[in-house]
Parts: C-alpha cells; sequence; structure tokens
C-alpha cells in the first residue's frame, strides 16, 4: 500500500463521516487504523457510524477500536442537535458486517506506534480524551509522532461557548495534556473549519451521483443544511484531513497555546499568544521553547479545498 | 456640551484623553485610580496634565490606592518610572480637591442629571461608587469605557491591561446594567501615532503641544520596543466616542469579565457567534471600527486650541 500512514481518531458525527470517506478513498493516504472517542455522541454510537461509514468506502478492513467513553473529568454532553440523534443525521447507513477489534482504542494505538520504526500521523477530529490517556500511560510514543492533525480550539468566536470550541470544552484537561505534549501539531482551529463549504445546487449534484460515496457525503451535507437551517453546508473535519493532502493551500502560524481549565465563563478556551515579539536574536532552540510546536491553520484557499474533497472521495 | 468626569491613571494616552475632553465636553472633575503607576505618581501626573495644559479650573480628585482584591500590577515598561515619562514637567503647585475619588463620583452623580463617566484606568474608583451607593445605577447616564478587547489582550494574550488589574471591579461595572460603550484594544489598535503625527504636533505654536509632541515620543519609544507599529491612542477613542459619535462603529454585544480563569482573568468575552440561541443579550455596545484619520484631526484640531 502506497501513501502516507495515518491513524483517524474519531466523534463520529456527520463531518467525522466526511473526513473518514475522504482519508479511506484518498490514495495519498494509507488509513492504519480509526479509534473512537465519545464525544458529539455516546461511544457506542460512534462505533456504529465509524464502522459503517467505513463500510460505504469499501474500507471495511481498516482496523477500527473501540475508546473512551467519558472525557477525563467531566460529565460529557452531546451534540445531537447537530449530528442528529444516530450522529449521522438522520440517515441510515447498511450496517457494516465488521465488529470493533479487541484491543481499546489506546492499547491498539500504543502497539501500532511501537510496531513501526517509521513515524506516525494521527488526526485527532474530536475531543482529545484517547490522545491524552495514550500520551500519560505511555509517554515514549511521543517521540515517535511525526505529525499530530487536530480539529479544535478557536482563536476568535467559539461555538459551543462564546470562547471554547466544542472539542477542547469536551475535554480540556486532555487538550491540557496533548498540547503540552511538544508533539508537532497542526491545529485545524473552528475559525477555518466553517470555511470550506458547498451550496444546496452542489448537494443536490452530489447526492444524484453514481458513486456511492459521493452520494452518501452529500446526503450527509444535506443533514447539515436542514439542522443548521442555514443555505451552505461545510466539510468540516473533512477540511483537516485535506491539510495533508494539500498543504501548499494552507497558510499557518506557530504561537504559544494555553488550554483555560477553570475560568467560570471561558473553560475549554484555547488561549493563543498572539502578541508580537522579536525572538529572532534568540538561538533557535530557545525561540521554539517560547513559540511552542503548534503551528495554527490561520488561513487556507477555499476552492482547492472544496476540490480536493470532491475530488477525492470517487477515487 | 455633556457633563462628564474623567477617571484615568495618567499615562501618556490619558493625558492626551484629558486635553482632548477639556475642549470638547464638560470635564467636571480628574479622579485617579493606581493602574499605569502608583496612586501617587498617576494622580501627580494628573496635576501635571492640568497645568501644562492651563486646565486648573477642573478640579483632580485622589482615588483608590490599588485594586479591590489584588495586588497593583503597574505599567512602566509601557510609561516609565513615572508613569508619564518624556517630558521636562515641572512639579506640580496646584491643590488636589479634598475628599476620595468615589465620594466626588457619587455627589457628582447626585447633583447632576445626565452625568457622563470616561472611564480609562482600571475600574476600581467605579465599582466602589457603585457599591457603596446603590442609587448611582439611576444616575448615570452613560460609561465610556477605555478597556477589554474582543479579540486578544496586551497585559497577557486574553486580557487588557486595564481590565487585568482589577477584572472584579470590572465585573461588577460590567454587570450595573448602566448603558456601556466599550472603546478595547481591537478599536484602539486601529489608531497609532506615528512619527508623522508628532511632526506635526511639534509644529503648533503653543507650549502645551510641545509638552505633548515630547511625551508621545516617549510613548513611540516604548511602543515601538514592543513590536508595535506605533502608540495607540487607547484613551482617547473613549473621548472621542462621545465627542464625535459617527468616527467610530458600535457593535451591541452581550461581554462578561473572566474572573476566575488562570489564563484568561481579566478578559472581556464579547459574544460575536452569529445568531446563536445560545447566545445572551447583549448587554453594551462595543466598539469594533473607527476613522484612524478623522481621529488624528480631531486631535490635532484641538491641540492648536491650547
Amino acid at each position: 500500500m502506497s501513501g502516507r500512514n495515518i491513524f483517524l481518531d474519531v466523534d463520529t458525527g456527520v463531518d467525522d463521516a466526511l473526513a473518514l470517506l475522504l482519508a479511506a478513498r484518498s490514495p495519498q493516504l494509507n488509513v492504519k487504523g480509526v479509534t473512537c472517542v465519545a464525544g458529539n455522541v455516546p461511544i457506542d454510537r460512534v462505533v456504529r457510524n465509524t464502522l459503517d461509514i467505513l463500510n460505504v468506502a469499501d474500507a471495511s478492513h481498516i482496523p477500527v477500536a473501540r475508546g473512551m467513553e467519558f472525557p477525563l473529568l467531566e460529565n460529557m454532553f452531546n451534540a445531537t442537535e447537530i449530528h442528529g440523534e444516530n450522529g449521522l443525521g438522520g440517515i441510515d447507513l447498511p450496517a457494516s458486517g465488521s465488529t470493533v477489534i479487541d484491543k481499546h482504542a489506546v492499547e491498539f494505538l500504543a502497539g501500532e506506534i511501537d510496531n513501526t520504526s517509521e513515524k506516525v500521523t494521527i488526526v485527532a477530529l474530536g475531543p482529545l480524551t484517547n490522545i491524552a490517556t495514550l500520551f500519560r500511560i505511555y509517554p515514549n510514543v511521543v517521540s515517535s509522532i511525526e505529525q499530530l492533525v487536530i480539529m479544535g480550539g478557536a482563536i476568535g468566536s467559539g461555538n459551543i461557548t462564546s470562547t471554547a470550541e466544542f472539542n477542547i470544552r469536551q475535554d480540556p484537561e486532555a487538550a491540557d495534556v496533548v498540547f503540552n505534549s511538544d508533539v508537532p501539531t497542526l491545529l485545524y482551529v473552528w475559525d477555518v473549519f466553517t470555511r470550506v463549504r458547498f451550496d444546496k445546487q452542489e448537494v443536490d449534484e452530489m447526492i444524484a451521483s453514481d458513486n456511492n460515496c459521493k452520494s452518501i457525503a452529500g446526503k450527509l451535507l444535506l443533514s447539515y443544511l436542514t439542522t443548521k437551517k442555514e443555505d451552505t453546508a461545510g466539510i468540516g473535519d473533512a477540511g483537516a484531513v485535506a491539510c495533508l493532502l494539500i498543504p501548499e493551500a494552507i497558510t499557518t502560524a506557530v504561537m504559544p497555546i494555553s488550554v483555560e481549565l477553570i475560568g467560570e465563563h471561558t473553560r475549554g478556551q484555547t488561549v493563543f499568544d498572539q502578541r508580537k515579539r522579536k525572538l529572532s536574536r534568540l538561538q533557535p532552540k530557545i525561540q521554539k521553547s517560547i513559540s511552542g510546536t503548534t503551528e495554527v491553520v490561520m488561513d487556507l484557499d477555499v476552492e482547492s479545498f472544496r476540490n480536493v474533497f470532491v475530488d477525492n472521495i470517487v477515487k | 456640551m455633556t457633563s462628564v468626569i474623567i477617571d484615568c491613571d495618567p499615562g501618556h494616552d490619558d493625558a492626551l484623553a484629558i486635553l482632548l475632553a477639556a475642549k470638547h465636553l464638560d470635564v467636571l472633575g480628574i479622579t485617579t485610580v493606581s493602574g499605569n503607576e502608583s496612586i501617587d505618581n498617576v494622580t501627580s501626573n494628573a496635576l501635571k496634565i492640568v497645568e501644562f495644559g492651563n486646565l486648573t479650573d477642573i478640579p483632580v480628585i485622589r482615588g483608590a490606592e490599588g485594586p479591590l482584591f489584588r495586588d497593583a500590577v503597574y505599567a512602566s515598561h509601557v510609561h516609565g518610572k513615572s508613569g508619564m515619562d518624556g517630558a521636562e514637567i515641572p512639579e506640580p503647585t496646584t491643590k488636589l480637591q479634598e475628599g476620595h475619588a468615589v465620594d466626588f463620583i457619587i455627589d457628582t452623580a447626585m447633583s447632576t442629571s445626565d452625568l457622563v463617566l470616561l472611564p480609562m484606568g482600571p475600574l476600581t474608583n467605579i465599582a466602589l461608587a457603585l457599591r457603596k451607593e446603590p442609587k448611582l445605577r439611576d444616575r448615570i447616564k452613560l460609561m465610556s469605557i477605555m478597556g477589554g478587547s474582543s479579540t486578544s489582550g496586551n497585559y497577557t494574550a486574553a486580557a487588557e491591561f486595564n481590565i487585568y488589574v482589577d477584572a472584579e471591579a470590572a465585573d461588577i461595572v460590567f454587570r450595573s446594567e448602566i448603558p456601556i460603550l466599550m472603546s478595547g484594544l481591537n478599536l484602539t489598535r486601529q489608531v497609532l501615532a506615528k512619527q508623522e503625527h508628532i511632526d506635526e504636533i511639534r509644529e503648533i505654536n503653543n507650549s502645551t503641544a510641545q509638552v505633548v509632541a515630547d511625551l508621545l515620543t516617549f510613548y513611540l519609544g516604548t511602543s515601538t520596543r514592543h513590536s508595535h507599529d506605533g502608540a495607540a491612542m487607547h484613551d482617547p477613542c473613549a473621548v472621542a466616542a462621545m465627542i464625535d459619535p459617527t468616527m467610530i462603529e458600535f457593535e451591541p454585544m452581550h461581554v462578561v469579565v473572566e474572573t476566575t480563569g488562570t489564563h484568561t482573568y481579566g478578559m472581556t468575552l464579547c459574544d460575536v457567534r452569529p445568531g446563536s440561541v445560545k447566545s445572551k443579550p447583549a448587554n453594551m455596545e462595543v466598539a469594533v471600527t473607527i476613522d484612524s484619520d478623522r481621529f488624528f484631526k480631531l486631535l490635532i484640531d484641538t491641540l492648536r486650541m491650547y
């Protein structure tokens, strides 16, 4: 199998489903495993949806592992008003015949990372509970991660609260662990997440396609048009996967990041230090320890992202 | 003319704000609060300003020595050790008006209709006044505040200095239900004084303008050293909002102050989510854009009047 080896951590989720379709069909990517975390919907629903959407993509050979049921500290809240009761916008997919593997998601990832001499890429599209638990139990894996792509956080406005984005707010302690781990991270923030969109006509055209993946993708996007009552539907998490396919189409900035854990109004906020500093006179190692290892996606070429999504899901 | 009290912690930009206000608004008094520098320093600076501006009719009243609960932090890295470095200004001979700033604010509000407050330092005095006299809420028409930000901070990544210094006081003020215009960093960063502005002020043939040019030179120096593109005219924006409201665009927003966060203490959370059902109703007007050229024209034309 050619392509870049990646693991996806998901809380499927309408847009996680779109991301899974994109990742599973893109020739540039080799999905070695998918781990499930509770988030948009409870863990067993996430598992079911993940198995079923991989089946749609003819990718049932990809191992799926069940992960953390609850955030590290708080009770979970879910996002059924966005993703529907079943987490897939009310769409019924044919049931996949596959099941999850025996191992817990965290054990699975630790084992896989240990097994290979190459570094791995992990794409985390839900709350960071699995990733944080992995890092805490198996700290050695950190040095084997080439890149961690995360959908999470917000520079400007949040979504679930005025300053916090859903994934980080769902498990702020987990996010804190991950951002303090010094793993090279690409952060696909809420500010860009909403930008890659299709209108109703384009969605209808997708649904009408002969290609099963494209048609299902269209139906998933249609569910967004209905529940969110907007004129356009965004591909959400799939954009984070697209960053791996067309890195030239994004603009990034390295910024120190902290996760607020105890603020009354700001729990779950990603606090970015945007203040300019003259670091050029410092040694690179010290510059890096001040700036951190989080590269934030500040902007993207919307047309390129729309095209890469539509072009790859039919492959 | 609108009757105002200026509550401040001079401060280079406070100085400019006072000079701007004095020629367009009815300034009933200047109250000082610990902020940019200690209460002694900022009060001395306020007296210096009324002297070099020939504004000694305006009473200056000393206020709170520090925040409600926390230790004071200062901004001498921006304003210098005196809090207003950069110009040769003689020690003031003008006397302070007796009494505490908090009582001056209360007494003036109870006896003046349509009073507007212009707070441009930490909100300690205002919070104390509101707590001491509950009737104050109905006596103050409006507050045009310099503080906070709808985007990022300066003293910390998330918080602007005035609110950070005394977030508990800010929280009291923001929940008071008095109409508020908030000129935060997201606005004031759009108004940067540069060398060409200083040169133009230098050309003005009066002693007040010359002192301003000296002060701005110092302030531009520290701003540049902190990687800013100019010297931000924070406090004068809150004044400009009262002199010419058409110069600034405001948006109604729901704003709360964070008082318990580790990284977000002192942050003003302005809910800008589009039409979200989770948003609470707007509780103040937040300034979002300003016509910078019009602002500098107003400022420089006003300095010519001295």
